[in-house]
C-alpha cells in the first residue's frame, strides 16, 4: 500500500495542503467546544450580555475562519483522492496494454476489470477519509494522551496500560478479517465474469432455456458474497463497543485509585492538593473522553484500512506483472529491399505448462508481393503459426524473420506498423464505421476508407446503413451480419498501408461469391505480401504458395498441381471439399 | 497552461447515445426520492429487524446522551467527598463506588445495544443488497436482446459491481448513523419542548438555514454524483472493451488512441468524483457555521432574558447545553445525506435497468411438445422501424426434412433463426409449429423444442465436460461419449492431459476456432430437439473433419426439422429444400439441381467457390 501511496508524490503539493487543512480544521473542531462553555460559565451564569456578545463574535469569527478552512480541506483532499486515483487507473491501464495475451491470463480479463476501476475506488476511499480523518483521529488521541501526561503521569499510565490490550483485540480483528477482503475481492471477479460470461452468452444461454440454471449458479455467488460481507461487518462490528467499554473501565479504575490516594492525603496539610485534584480530574476525564472518543474513530477507520490494503496489493499485483513480450534494448528495423517477405525458420511454440508442442519445426517464406495460403486440419497451429509474425506470442525455437530481420529485435510498434492482421473472430468497437476503420490508420483519408471498403466488398451494406461512414456499430458489431462484421475487419486492415496483409481464416463468414469477389479485389489492388489461413480449398487455390500443415508440422509446401501430385493431407481436402465435382 | 488543458478536457461524447436515441432507451434521473422509496421498498420482511434496531438505537443513544452526565456527576460526588475530607478527614468511597457502578452500566449497556444495533443491522443490510443484485440478475435474464444490442458489457458490469457496492458501502456506514441521529434529534427536541416551547423554537431558528444550505449543496453534488457512477459504468465499459479486444488493440498499435480515450473519460471521472466528494465536505462545516451562528443568537437572547428577568440562569444553562447536543445529529443528518446521494445515484442506475422493458409478456395458451412443422407465414421484421430487414417471408419446413437457407452475407438468414428463437418479435405475420403461433406458447417451451449451433461460439470458464453438458445435464456418460464421438470432439480432447476435465479459459480461449465449433455441435447433439437450426456450425472445422462429422449430422437430422445456415455445399447439396435469400426476401426456391438448372442467383452463387476469379 506504501508502494501505492508513493504515486502521491506526482501531487504531494496538493496532498501536503490538504493534510494542512485537515489539521487546521482539527484545532478549529477543539477551540470552538472552549467558547461554547465559556461564553455560558462566563457570559450566561453571569448574566453578561457584552461578555456574549463579545465572545459571540470572537466565536462567529473563529467559526468562520474554520468554514473556509474546511472548505479549503474539502477542496484539496478531493482533489488529492480524484488526481491520485485517475493517476492510478491510468497507470494500471497502460500497464495492461503492455502485457501480451499470455500475461494477461495470469490474472484474467475480468479480474483485471475489477481491479481498475472498484480496487482504484477502494484505495481512493482510503486516500480521501485519510486525508479528512485519519489523520485527525492520531492528533486527538497524541494529544489527549500528552495532556494526560502533563496533568498526573502516573495516572497515565493506567492509560498506557490499555493500550496494548486494545492493540491486540483490534490486532486479532483485523487479522480475521484481512483474508475475508482477499476473499471478497476475489468472489467480485468471479460475479464480474460470471456477468461477463452470462452477457456474451446471452443468446445460447436463452436458446437452451437455462436462465434458470444461470439464475441459480448466480444466486450461489450472489449468497456467498453477501454471507462473507455480512461475517465482516459483524466481526468489525464488535470491535467499537469492547474498545468503549475497556476505556470506561480504565476511566473507573483511574477514579478509584485517584479518590484512594486523595485519601491518602493529609487533609490540613495537603489541602491545596485536595482542592485542585478536582480540576485536575475533571480536566483528565475530558481528554480521558477524547481519547476514548478517537480510539473509537480509529477503529473505525479499521474497516478502511484492511480492505484497502487488499485492494492496493491486487492492484500492485498487476503492475508487477512483467510484459513478456517486450521491445529490445536497441531496435533493428526492416532491410528495405526485402520489404513485406516473411520468413519462418525453424520455427517451433509450445504454449506454457503445455506437454506437447503446438508447431515443430516449419521453415518456409512468405515472398513478397506474392500470396502464400496455410491450410491444414482443426487444431493443427494454423493460427499459432501467424501469430508469431506480430509477435503476439514469441517463438520458443527457431526464428521468425520480417523483412530479414528477426521480428523479435524490432520495436513491437514499428514492427506491427507493417502488418494489417484480420484475425479470426471479426472483434470490433462500440462508435462509428469509420472509428472502426481509423483503427487500422489514425489519418486514414476518406479515399483510403472508402477504397478498403471496396475491396472488402462492405461499401455495398455501409452505404445502406442509415448514416453511411457514421453508422454505428455496437459493442462485437452486434448490429451487424457475422459476413459483415468479417468485411467491416478486413477493411479495417486494408485501411492501413501494409507490408505485409494476414487473413486468419477470415473468409469464412463469407458467402462464396463475396469471398471470390473480395479475393480478386486484394490480389487487383493490394500490391504487398499476402498471407492466408483457409479452411476453404477454394479460398486458396491460386496462391502462388500453399503451405500444408497438420499436427503442427509441414507436410506439404509449394503451388496446386505440385502438392495435387505429391501431398496426400492435400489432396484429402482437395477431394473433401469439391469431391472431385470440378 | 492551465486554462488550456481545460480546453483539452472536453466532454466526452457517449458514443451510444444517438444510437439509443433511435430505440428511446437511456438512464433517466429519476427523483431521488423515489429511488430512496424503491431502496427502502426491498427491507420489507425485515420491518421487525428494523424495528428492534430503532429500538436498540433508541435506548443506546439515550444511554449515550447519558453518559457523560454521569461522568460530570462523578466529579460532583468526588468534590463532596474531597470537601468531607478536608472538613471531616473521612472519605466515604461508597457513593463513588455507586456511581461508578451506574456508569459502567449505562456504558456496557449502551456498548451491548450498539453492538446488537451493528449486528442485525449488517444482516438487513446484506439481504437488501443480497436482493438487489440478484433483481438485476434476474432482469439481465428478462430484457430482450435489444438492449445488449444499445449497451456495453462493461456498463452493465459496473452497474452490479461498483454501483451495488456503493450502495453496499454507505448503507452499512449510514443506516445506524441515520436512525441514531434521528432519535438523538427527536429526543433531545422532546426533552428541550418540555422544558420551553419557546426557547425550543426558538433553538430550531437555524434549521431553516441549516435546511436552505443543505438542499442547496445536495442540489449540487447530486448531479456530481450521478455523474460520477455515470462515468465509472463508461470507463469500465472502455475497459472492457479494450481489454477484451486487447490483441486489435495491439495489432493496430491503437493503445495510444485507446489511451487517449481513456483519459479523457477518466478526466471526467476524476472530475466528477473531486466536485462530488468537495460538496460533500463542506456540507458538515457550513452547516456546522449556521448551528453557531444560531447558537451565538440564542446566547445573546438568553442573555437579555435573564437581565431582564424573565428567565433563570439555570434554564437558561440547560438550555444552551441541549442546543449543543442537538447540533450534533443535524451536522450528522446532513453528512449522511450526502453520502446517502452516492448510493442513491448509484442505486437510481441499478433501479433504471430494473424499469427496462421486458420482454413481450407471454401468453401462454398451449404447450407444444412435437415440433413438425414450422411455418414462416407472411413475415415482416425489422430491427429498425425505419429499415425494413424482413419482408413477407413464407416458408414451411416439416419434420426430416432439412432446409438450407443460403444467400449473401446480410440477407437476413441468422434474422430468420432470431425470430424462429423469439429472440426478437416479429413485426408483421406469423410463425407457427405444428399450427400454434409461437407466441401463444412460452418462450422456455419454444425453445425446448430447438437446439441451435450459432456462428459465434460460445463457452464458459469451466470444464469441457461442463460445456458439453451444459444443454442436457441428465445425460447419461453413454450418451456424452456417443455425442462426443459424433461431432469428432474426442479426437483433439484425447491429446490434452486431463481430457473432458481440461479447464477452458473464459470463451474457450484456449482452443482453436474451429475445436470451439466441435464443442458446441457435441452440445446440440447432445440435447436431443425436434428442430435443429446449424448457423454457419462448421465454418472454422476443416473440411475433412467436417466430412467425417457429416454422417454424424445426417444422423442427427433425421426425424427432426432441421434448417441449415451455410456456405459449403457439403451440407446443402443434399437439402430437401434450398431457400435463396437476399435483401431480406425468398428469391430463389428448389432443391440443388433444380436450381442449379435455373441458372439465377443460387446457381450464380455456387460456381463462384469454383472459380478463381469472380
Amino acid at each position: 500500500m506504501i508502494r501505492l501511496l508513493k504515486q502521491l508524490k506526482e501531487i504531494k503539493g496538493t496532498a501536503a495542503l490538504s493534510m494542512l487543512f485537515a489539521i487546521l480544521a482539527q484545532g478549529g473542531g477543539l477551540v470552538l467546544p472552549l467558547l461554547m462553555s465559556d461564553i455560558i460559565n462566563n457570559g450566561i451564569m453571569n448574566g453578561d450580555v457584552d461578555y456574549i456578545k463579545r465572545m459571540g463574535i470572537v466565536m462567529m469569527a473563529i467559526s468562520a475562519l474554520s468554514v473556509v478552512i474546511s472548505i479549503f480541506n474539502s477542496y484539496f483532499s478531493s482533489r488529492t483522492a480524484a488526481l491520485f486515483s485517475k493517476n492510478l487507473r491510468r497507470t494500471l491501464f497502460l500497464k495492461v496494454e503492455t502485457l501480451s495475451k499470455g500475461d494477461i491470463e495470469k490474472i484474467g480479463t475480468p479480474s483485471l476489470i475489477t481491479r481498475c476501476t472498484n480496487d482504484v475506488r477502494i484505495v481512493q476511499d482510503f486516500v480521501l477519509q485519510g486525508l479528512r480523518m485519519i489523520i485527525s483521529a492520531p492528533i486527538m488521541l497524541v494529544g489527549g494522551v500528552i495532556m494526560t501526561f502533563v496533568l498526573n503521569p502516573r495516572l497515565a499510565l493506567i492509560i498506557f496500560a490499555l493500550v496494548p490490550i486494545i492493540a491486540v483485540i483490534a490486532g486479532a480483528v483485523i487479522k480475521t478479517v484481512i483474508p475475508m477482503f482477499r476473499k471478497r475481492q476475489k468472489m467480485l471477479d468471479g460475479i464480474n465474469r460470471f456477468i461477463r460470461e452470462k452477457l456474451s452468452g446471452i443468446r445460447v444461454i436463452r436458446a437452451f432455456n437455462k436462465q434458470e440454471f444461470e439464475d441459480a449458479k448466480f444466486e450461489d455467488k450472489n449468497i456467498d458474497f453477501s454471507a462473507l460481507t455480512l461475517k465482516f461487518n459483524r466481526i468489525m462490528s464488535v470491535l467499537i463497543p469492547v474498545c468503549t467499554v475497556l476505556l470506561i473501565c480504565g476511566l473507573e479504575l483511574l477514579v478509584m485509585l485517584s479518590a484512594k490516594n486523595l485519601d491518602t492525603l493529609d487533609p490540613v496539610t495537603q489541602r491545596t492538593e485536595l482542592i485542585s485534584a478536582i480540576g485536575d480530574l475533571q480536566a483528565f476525564i475530558t481528554y480521558m473522553l477524547m481519547i476514548i472518543f478517537s480510539v473509537v474513530m480509529a477503529a473505525a477507520m479499521f474497516v478502511i484500512i484492511p480492505r484497502a490494503r487488499i485492494s492496493a496489493l491486487r492492484i500492485c499485483e498487476v503492475l508487477d506483472l512483467e510484459a513478456s513480450i517486450t521491445d529490445p534494448e536497441t531496435a533493428e528495423t526492416a532491410d528495405e529491399r526485402k520489404k513485406g517477405t516473411v520468413e519462418f525458420r525453424n520455427v517451433s511454440f509450445a504454449y506454457e505448462n503445455a506437454a506437447a508442442p503446438v508447431l515443430s519445426d516449419i521453415s518456409f517464406t512468405a515472398e513478397k508481393g506474392k500470396v502464400t495460403a496455410i491450410i491444414g486440419g482443426t487444431g493443427s497451429g494454423k493460427s499459432s503459426l501467424i501469430a508469431m509474425v506480430p509477435r503476439f506470442f514469441d517463438v520458443t525455437g527457431g526464428q521468425v524473420l520480417f523483412d530479414g530481420t528477426d521480428v523479435r529485435n524490432y520495436a513491437q510498434e514499428d514492427l506491427r506498423s507493417r502488418i494489417g492482421f484480420v484475425p479470426q473472430k471479426a472483434c470490433l468497437f462500440s462508435g462509428s464505421v469509420e472509428d472502426n476503420l481509423r483503427f487500422g490508420d489514425e489519418n486514414a483519408t476518406e479515399e483510403q476508407m472508402r477504397k478498403a471498403l471496396d475491396i472488402s466488398c462492405s461499401s455495398e451494406f455501409v452505404d445502406k446503413l442509415s448514416d453511411g461512414l457514421q453508422s454505428f456499430v455496437s459493442q462485437n458489431a452486434n448490429n451487424l451480419s457475422g459476413g459483415q462484421k468479417q468485411r467491416l475487419s478486413i477493411a479495417r486492415a486494408l485501411t492501413r498501408k501494409a507490408e505485409v496483409y494476414i487473413f486468419d481464416d477470415s473468409f469464412s463468414a463469407l458467402d462464396f461469391a463475396t469471398d471470390a469477389a473480395v479475393r480478386a479485389n486484394i490480389r487487383k489492388n493490394i500490391n504487398a505480401t499476402i498471407i492466408i489461413v483457409a479452411q476453404r480449398i477454394g479460398t486458396i487455390l491460386d496462391a502462388d504458395k500453399i503451405v500444408v500443415l497438420d499436427q503442427g508440422k509441414t507436410v506439404g509446401i509449394g503451388k496446386h498441381e505440385e502438392l495435387m501430385e505429391s501431398c496426400e493431407q492435400y489432396r484429402q481436402i482437395y477431394i473433401s471439399q469439391m469431391g472431385g465435382a470440378e | 497552461m492551465k486554462k488550456q488543458k481545460k480546453n483539452q478536457l472536453p466532454e466526452y461524447k457517449d458514443k451510444y447515445a444517438a444510437y439509443r436515441g433511435q430505440n428511446a432507451m437511456r438512464d433517466k434521473p429519476e427523483n431521488l426520492l423515489k429511488t430512496a422509496g424503491r431502496l427502502l421498498g426491498l427491507l420489507k420482511g425485515r420491518v421487525i429487524a428494523v424495528i428492534f434496531t430503532v429500538v436498540c438505537a433508541a435506548v443506546s443513544s439515550y444511554l449515550s446522551i447519558l453518559g457523560p452526565d454521569y461522568l460530570g456527576k462523578v466529579i460532583d460526588v468526588l468534590a463532596v467527598q474531597i470537601e468531607s475530607k478536608i472538613n471531616t478527614g473521612i472519605m466515604n468511597f461508597e457513593p463513588i463506588e455507586e456511581i461508578l457502578r451506574v456508569i459502567l452500566v449505562v456504558y456496557a449497556g449502551s456498548a451491548v445495544l450498539s453492538f446488537f444495533q451493528h449486528f442485525i443491522m449488517a444482516g438487513v443490510v446484506q439481504n437488501l443488497i443480497t436482493k438487489l443484485r440478484r433483481n438485476l440478475n434476474l432482469k439481465l435474464s428478462k430484457l430482450p436482446l435489444s438492449y445488449f444490442d444499445t449497451h456495453t458489457k462493461g456498463d452493465i458490469l459496473s452497474r452490479m459491481t461498483n454501483d451495488i457496492d456503493n450502495v453496499n458501502d454507505t448503507l452499512q456506514h449510514n443506516m445506524i448513523q441515520i436512525i441514531t441521529s434521528v432519535v438523538t434529534f427527536v429526543g433531545v427536541f422532546g426533552i428541550m419542548l418540555r422544558n420551553s416551547v419557546m426557547l425550543s423554537l426558538t433553538s430550531l431558528s437555524p434549521f431553516p438555514i441549516c435546511l436552505i444550505i443543505a438542499l442547496t449543496i445536495l442540489n449540487i453534488s447530486k448531479g456530481w454524483f450521478r455523474k460520477q457512477w455515470k462515468t465509472t459504468g463508461d470507463i469500465n465499459g472502455h475497459i472492457e472493451e479494450m481489454f477484451t479486444g486487447h490483441a486489435i488493440v495491439k495489432t493496430f498499435s491503437y493503445e495510444k488512441r485507446a489511451t487517449e480515450e481513456f483519459d479523457l473519460i477518466n478526466g471526467a471521472l476524476a472530475t466528477a468524483a473531486q466536485k462530488a466528494q468537495f460538496f460533500s465536505g463542506i456540507l458538515g462545516p457550513l452547516i456546522n457555521f449556521a448551528n453557531n451562528a444560531g447558537y451565538v443568537v440564542i446566547c445573546v437572547l438568553g442573555g437579555y432574558l435573564i437581565i431582564k428577568g424573565e428567565q433563570s440562569v439555570g434554564a437558561i444553562t440547560t438550555f444552551m447545553m441541549y442546543t449543543k447536543l442537538l447540533m450534533q445529529p443535524i451536522i450528522d443528518l446532513s453528512n449522511i445525506a450526502n453520502n446517502m446521494q452516492s448510493s442513491l445515484a448509484s442505486a437510481e442506475r441499478v433501479f433504471n435497468v430494473l424499469s427496462e422493458k421486458e420482454e413481450s409478456i407471454e401468453i401462454i395458451d398451449k404447450e407444444l411438445t412435437k415440433g413438425e412443422n414450422v411455418s414462416f407465414e407472411k413475415v415482416y421484421f425489422s430491427y429498425l422501424p425505419e429499415k425494413p430487414l424482413i419482408e413477407d417471408f413464407s416458408l414451411n419446413v416439416k419434420k426430416g426434412e432439412l432446409t438450407a437457407i443460403v444467400g449473401p452475407t446480410g440477407a437476413g438468414k441468422t434474422t430468420i433463426v432470431n425470430l424462429l428463437m423469439r429472440f426478437y418479435d416479429i413485426d408483421k405475420g406469423a410463425i407457427k409449429i405444428d399450427g400454434t403461433d409461437i407466441r401463444d406458447i412460452s418462450r422456455k417451451n419454444l425453445r425446448n423444442l430447438i437446439s441451435m449451433v450459432l456462428q459465434d461460439t460460445w463457452l464458459f470458464a469451466g470444464t469441457i465436460r461442463d460445456n458439453i453438458m451444459y444443454s442436457n445435464e441428465s445425460a447419461t456418460e453413454e450418451e456424452f461419449m456417443a455425442a462426443v464421438k459424433a461431432a469428432r470432439v474426442d479426437s483433439f480432447v484425447n491429446t490434452f492431459s486431463d481430457g473432458f476435465d481440461t479447464v477452458l479459459e473464459e470463451d474457450g480461449a484456449n482452443l482453436s476456432a474451429g475445436q470451439r465449433q466441435l464443442l458446441t455441435i457435441a452440445r446440440a447433439i447432445l440435447s436431443d430437439p425436434q428442430i435443429l437450426i446449424l448457423d454457419e456450425a462448421t465454418s472454422s472445422v476443416d473440411t475433412r473433419t467436417e466430412l467425417q462429422i457429416q454422417e454424424a449430422m445426417n444422423n442427427l437430422m433425421k426425424g427432426r426439422t432441421n434448417f441449415v445456415i451455410a456456405h459449403r455445399l457439403s451440407t446443402i447439396v443434399n437439402a430437401d429444400n434450398i431457400i435463396v435469400m437476399n435483401e431480406g426476401k425468398i428469391i430463389e426456391t428448389g432443391k440443388h439441381k433444380e436450381l442449379l438448372s435455373k441458372d439465377g442467383f443460387y446457381a450464380n452463387l455456387y460456381n463462384s467457390q469454383f472459380s478463381n476469379e469472380a
